[in-house]
């Protein structure tokens, strides 16, 4: 979708929730319209990579976003809901983002049905509502966008209490077929079988905690590589064909821990992503995350961390038997070295200022370090000069409405 | 200059605006009312701070809030909920915006607040303790020592 659309569709969508949303709230409680928005600027002191799309250069363009959320009451315990997204990153679709009905058949039971954002982790679902997290980008370390973001199934929550601790299960099942986006660039996903299942907390009333694991049969279609890998499958070299494409089962492990107080707050989160694919490693990360409030601000620092466990090439192309065979050999090093994730660490110091009920606006600096990699620094300098050290610097302001 | 002594102006007022709502927080009370018919129930903290962030809970009744920047919510926060009304604002965007459960409804004034949970069974909210209070209401739960 081209930015000059996208600009159209934002200016619609807030012209006509400016229109709408007075009027038809006083004449019906049926209807609720809210939603958010944030403009994000950063760049990065490196010019050799470019991390997540941020370069060596001033963008608005990576996670500046508005949304609207519809909520139609059709029923006292039925309701529908939209949420259409518009965002100036090219390599995102602007559109409807979440559709989906809700039923409650009794007050602790909430059913789902529909497109729905993936709750793979603390904050996967509102990803995009700047607004309810502490950074303006959450460690990308557990919420790039590596993954795929929304599913079309169903999803079953029930809320229960015991004593001083006040808990919730969701089940869910579902598919997706769309786009995936890593590095600013999109490629075909089709997700089958996804299921998982939440369990999330509160004791005490503040202090939060959440356990979760999903599975689902995944293929990606890595354009270019997958060519690749049909040709090498062609020619008789199985191993290697099968190290460069996407395709197999993944099951990710969460767990999150939360402690909110009046004056700081505590977090700390991990994930696990095991796959039985070469190009998708397993992967375990997590961050600890602390803050200071000093109202309206907030003060806080984040570590995070992701270890890759990457495999090793095939070895059935032979080497020194033919000149082409060589040429080959040498033409699947290549491929299978640049399809190759790195780890990734990093420091986050970062300030929220709540300068109204609504609208927080926000500054933060990241230290990365790591090697290139498809889960980290794509290369557009010079590879070699790269120090593999990158400060992510960015501002943002945050609403809802 | 001029930009330079109105930023800080503008700085200063929402520093010690916000101040000046936490510190006087610490020196009002508020009690939490509830519509139900056993008058002896008493909630504790944890029941409340359930209620009005829309966690499940033993207790089965709606909550009915005041706005943010009001003193009496000023007072809830600090002293029942224990989170600023930001943090409280963030986690209800959450909540909102990944469908899974809304703020409390909320009534402009301390009167209108007080005729609403009259008027309607099973429902509960705060005001401040000097309010008057309809017979038919039960107080659960108080900040002022009693």
């Amino acid at each position: 979708m081209n930015a000059k659309f996208n600009v159209k569709l934002s200016a619609a969508m807030l012209c006509s929730c400016l229109l709408a949303s007075p009027a038809v709230l006083a004449s019906s409680e049926k209807l609720e319209i809210s939603g958010f928005g944030r403009v994000v600027a950063g760049f990065t002191d490196d010019r050799d990579v470019s991390f997540e799309g941020y370069e060596n250069e001033l963008s608005f363009q990576e996670q500046t976003l508005l949304a609207l959320q519809v909520d139609y009451h059709l029923l006292d315990n039925l309701t529908i809901t939209s949420q259409l997204l518009a965002h100036t990153n090219s390599e995102r679709d602007s559109g409807v983002e979440w559709l989906y009905a809700s039923y409650v058949p009794h007050s602790n039971w909430l059913v789902k049905g529909g497109r729905m954002r993936t709750p793979f982790y603390h904050y996967s679902d509102v990803i995009d509502v700047g607004f309810a997290y502490p950074w303006i980008s959450p460690p990308q370390q557990l919420y790039s966008a590596f993954l795929f973001n929304q599913y079309d199934g169903a999803s079953v929550i029930h809320n229960f209490a015991l004593g001083n601790f006040s808990g919730s299960v969701e089940g869910y099942y579902g598919s997706f077929n769309g786009d995936t986006q890593f590095q600013d660039r999109r490629y075909a996903t089709n997700i089958d079988g996804l299921t998982g299942l939440v369990f999330s907390g509160v004791y005490n009333a503040n202090l939060r905690l959440r356990a979760s694991y999903s599975t689902a049969d995944f293929s990606v279609n890595l354009a270019e590589i997958s060519a690749f890998a049909d040709q090498l499958r062609s020619f008789g070299f199985v191993e290697s064909a099968d190290s460069l494409t996407m395709e197999g089962e993944f099951d990710i492990y969460q767990v999150g821990l939360a402690l909110d107080e009046l004056d700081y707050n505590l977090a700390w989160e991990w994930m696990r992503i095991e796959s039985d694919t070469v190009l998708a490693p397993n992967i375990e990360s997590y961050y600890v995350q602390g803050g200071l409030v000093f109202q309206p601000f907030t003060v806080h620092l984040t570590y995070a961390d992701m270890a890759t466990n990457p495999q090793g090439a095939a070895t059935d192309i032979p080497l020194g038997l033919a000149p082409d065979l060589d040429q080959l050999y040498y033409a699947y090093q290549t491929v299978f070295a640049r399809t190759q994730a790195a780890d990734l660490e990093s420091i986050t110091l970062g300030v929220r200022w709540d300068a109204g009920v609504r609208v927080a606006f926000k500054a933060e600096v990241t230290h990365y370090r790591g090697a290139l990699g498809i889960s980290t620094f794509e290369a557009v300098g010079d590879r070699d000069a790269f120090d593999e050290r990158v400060n992510l610097y960015q501002l943002g302001m945050e609403f809802v409405f | 200059m001029q930009i330079t002594n109105s930023l800080r102006k503008l700085v200063m007022a929402s520093l010690f605006g916000v101040y000046a709502i936490n510190a006087l927080a610490q020196e009002h009370d508020i009690m939490v009312v509830a519509n139900i018919d056993n008058q002896t129930v008493k909630l504790d903290k944890v029941d409340i701070r359930n209620l009005f962030m829309g966690n499940a809970s033993d207790v089965v009744l709606e909550p009915v809030s005041l706005p943010p920047q009001t003193l009496a919510r000023a007072v809830f926060n600090t002293k029942i909920i224990g989170l600023t009304e930001s943090r409280i604002q963030s986690y209800w965007s959450q909540m909102r915006f990944s469908g899974r459960s809304r703020p409390p409804k909320e009534i402009s004034t301390v009167d209108e607040l007080i005729s609403y949970v009259s008027s309607h069974k099973d429902t509960v909210a705060f005001v401040p303790a000097s309010a008057e209070i309809p017979a038919h209401l039960t107080v659960v739960y108080s900040t002022a020592k009693m």
